[in-house]
């Protein structure tokens, strides 16, 4: 990688006195991203596939944290359009987070309803064994939304592009 | 015209230094935008579109231009 192609991530700092991470004043845990898919091929064995709607639960819970925080640090971004808040939030979170990259591809707010594609999400790495399916990250999509509409919302289809290696799902409103 | 340079900086920084430029600005005046943020690009022209202002984008390599004028009240 070039020099000039990384970036410092601005919002997250080591305390001193603590000795904790921070990330956005809130304590947090650095970790390598195949860790994440160790742990959901460990899941997998130990309690089958319940443990695929077990990391969706996980991943709806720190969606909706991430972004709760960067609400709360950086207020501005609830005066922006409704597209360009979920873009933003959904972009950020997962990007700056090494969650992966999303691309909205419909966006309807008034449903609401969202069809995107995440590309290099760490649920997929190096996991041949278990189907190509990132409920950790789809679910994170799910609690951003969440936040933004205050309503729950659920993923209402999805299927693995295997020629373009990302994986394109529909979330939409609980009815 | 005023320049806001957001090289280095990663969203959302680059769209909140914007927006928050934008409110202080007269309708008329202009604002360039630089920044090597890829997804800069796509989250400030949304959001100049959705209120309303005028936009072009010149790449240069890594790095682009937003050219922003602010609209008419």
């Amino acid at each position: 990688m070039k020099e000039n192609t990384k970036k410092y991530i601005p919002y997250i700092w080591l305390d001193d006195e603590t000795g904790h991470p921070l990330m956005m004043n809130e304590r947090c845990t650095i970790i390598f991203s195949e860790t994440l898919s160790t742990l959901r091929l460990s899941l997998y064995k130990i309690i089958g596939e319940g443990s695929e709607m077990l990391l969706r639960l996980i991943g709806r819970d720190m969606g909706k944290k991430y972004a709760q925080l960067v609400l709360k640090q950086y207020p501005e971004l609830n005066e922006v359009s409704k597209h360009t808040q979920i873009y933003e939030l959904c972009s950020i979170i997962l990007r700056n987070t090494g969650f992966g990259k999303i691309k909205i591809l419909e966006l309807d707010v008034t449903k609401p309803e969202m069809r995107a594609i995440i590309k290099d999400a760490p649920s997929g790495l190096g996991i041949k064994s278990l189907p190509p399916i990132y409920n950790l990250e789809a679910g994170m999509l799910c609690g951003i939304l969440e936040e933004i509409f205050d309503r729950e919302m659920v993923v209402s289809g999805y299927r693995f592009n295997e020629s373009e290696d990302n994986y394109e799902l529909t979330i939409t409103k609980v009815e | 015209m005023r320049v806001l340079d957001v090289r280095g900086e990663i969203c959302p920084v680059p769209l909140v230094r914007c927006v928050n430029e934008i409110k202080n600005m007269k309708p008329g005046e202009v604002l360039k935008v630089i920044s090597d943020h890829p997804p800069a690009k796509k989250s400030i022209p949304m959001e100049m579109e959705a209120q309303g202002h005028e936009y072009t984008i010149e790449e240069d390599g890594a790095e682009f231009t937003i050219t922003i004028v602010v609209k008419g009240k």
